[in-house]
């Protein structure tokens, strides 16, 4: 019998505390983010392939016979894994892959969202957020583009 | 703000009650009493109207005043999910009709010889399996369509199975439109068979060709077995039925026999060659002794027509059809679901492969040209 059922004491069950969330949970959950994006919201774009049986094969022929095609589809790309993270932590506060890993975001206006995700943006500048986020996540504990966006992302831990 | 004015103004305007007994001019009792009952009622009726206008507010209240709840999050994520693959989709659908729509009218059916030749594309995306099936049925296409003037093989190729390698060549052989093999890097054994059933074969200078030879193969792990104890009982109808079994040594009338089958692929393959290049049996027979060749030595020996680039393949088809050259580009389709379940077969297939197929009699003799 706990000290609480003891004497009636009324004490919380449970503590949470809200904490920065961690570097592998942040990964893991890109991760499975970047996996549903590719089978599920990026596989149209996978039609336009001229090959489709051999990667190396297609990429080849992208970078060396339709550059017009490839400059298409990574912008296409880009702009869908931009709505993706940026409607799904601004309606619902947390992408499919932070649900499953238990992270949040704390709540957010639309343009938030839009900055906070920037780095998706495939042209040069943008692509350099990618390491700036890397370098301040590991010596700041947040990301670039969170200090930017002035949002932050969170884990619920239980103590 | 709305319930406190809606309920003064009932108060003050719409039900005006006087209590009896605050009356100081009172006649009788039974006068007081009846004004007491209607007063009563009164009341009644005025709590009852106050709760219905209480409810009405409430309701309003619900639909102006306070937003409205948040739909479940599965409902917001399917949403979000069907909205961008709908953008997906239609970026797909506008660049497709963009890009594509002007590849319909080329004039030159590009089909690629890639990877082995087989009767089977391989399913995932880092296949490099080339569909007999596939390109038998695209140089079909090629010829019923009145755009296309010539077809060319982009050839990049080691060989493959004997059959899947004649039939293409046969295809090759009965097309009505003039067709031009182009040997890019490799361009032998079975994948050499097919481009010597064209009409004209351009190699670069240092591809390789050639490779006029059948190889076959097995496994045999009869020691490892008898290092394990484990023994092979034979039990067969007819004396070579198990000929090349990876369970037993071959004995010297089946390697004969095995060696005589090569033998007779070898011979339909000169044969074929000969035919297809006019040249005499005994030409090609001295130049198939398995070995292969740079393109500069082959076309020295007769194997190929001319030795060149991408700019004299383009240069020779623009003689051919006499307009400029429009490739259209025959590629491998597979829908996407199949490269997906692909990958998850050939998964187990790799991983099973040196366990269960290895022992298999038939699948593990191997002929391949």
């Amino acid at each position: 019998m706990s000290l609480n059922d003891e004497y009636n004491l009324n004490l919380p069950k449970q503590k949470y505390m809200a904490v920065s969330a961690s570097f592998s949970k942040r990964a893991l959950s890109l991760l499975i983010d970047l996996f549903i994006c590719y089978f599920f919201m990026l596989s149209p774009l996978f039609a336009l392939m001229p090959i489709k049986d051999n990667v190396i094969d297609g990429m080849n022929y992208l970078l060396y016979s339709n550059n017009s095609l490839l400059l298409i589809l990574i912008s296409a790309s880009g702009l869908i894994l931009l709505l993706y993270f940026s409607l799904f932590q601004y309606f619902l506060g947390r992408t499919p892959g932070m649900q499953l890993m238990n992270l949040y975001t704390l709540p957010m206006t639309f343009s938030q969202a839009v900055v906070r995700n920037l780095l998706f943006v495939p042209i040069f500048p943008f692509s350099l957020l990618w390491i700036l986020d890397l370098i301040f996540l590991i010596w700041k504990k947040r990301r670039f583009l969170e200090l930017v966006s002035n949002t932050l992302s969170i884990e619920i831990m239980e103590y | 703000m709305v319930n406190k004015k809606n309920t003064t103004k009932i108060k003050n305007e719409e039900i005006k009650i006087e209590d009896p007994n605050k009356k100081t001019n009172l006649v009788n009792d039974k006068n007081n009493n009846e004004e007491k009952l209607v007063y009563e009622e009164k009341i009644t009726l005025k709590n009852s109207q106050e709760e219905e206008l209480l409810k009405e507010i409430e309701k309003k209240k619900a639909e102006l005043f306070i937003p409205k709840p948040v739909k479940s999050g599965l409902f917001i994520t399917l949403s979000i999910i069907i909205f961008l693959i709908l953008i997906a989709t239609l970026i797909s659908g506008c660049t497709s009709l963009i890009m594509y729509g002007e590849e319909d009218y080329g004039n030159v059916a590009m089909i690629p010889i890639e990877g082995t030749i087989s009767f089977s594309s391989g399913n995932d995306f880092m296949s490099d399996n080339s569909d007999a099936n596939y390109i038998i049925e695209q140089i079909k296409t090629a010829n019923e369509d009145e755009n296309i003037l010539a077809i060319i093989l982009n050839i990049n190729s080691g060989g493959g199975s004997p059959v899947a390698s004649a039939e293409i060549a046969q295809a090759v052989k009965n097309s009505k439109k003039p067709v031009v093999a182009w040997i890019r890097e490799t361009g032998a054994s079975g994948a050499y068979w097919v481009a010597s059933s064209s009409d004209y074969i351009i190699a670069h200078e240092l591809s390789i060709t050639g490779s006029i030879g059948v190889i076959g193969s097995y496994l045999e792990f009869d020691d490892f077995l008898a290092d394990h104890n484990i023994s092979y009982n034979r039990q067969v109808a007819g004396q070579y039925k198990d000929m090349a079994s990876p369970l037993k040594d071959m004995t010297s009338s089946e390697e004969i026999l095995f060696s005589n089958l090569l033998q007779d692929m070898h011979e339909i393959f000169i044969r074929n060659v000969a035919e297809n290049r006019n040249m005499s049996y005994d030409a090609v027979k001295k130049l198939a002794d398995g070995r292969i060749y740079l393109g500069i030595t082959a076309k020295e020996n007769g194997l190929i027509d001319a030795v060149g680039t991408s700019d004299d393949v383009h240069k020779y088809l623009k003689e051919l059809i006499k307009e400029d050259v429009d490739f259209k580009y025959y590629y491998q389709q597979k829908s996407f679901l199949d490269s997906v379940m692909g990958m998850n077969s050939n998964l187990g297939k790799n991983i099973g492969l040196g366990i269960g197929e290895s022992l298999s009699v038939a699948k593990e003799t191997n002929v391949r040209v």
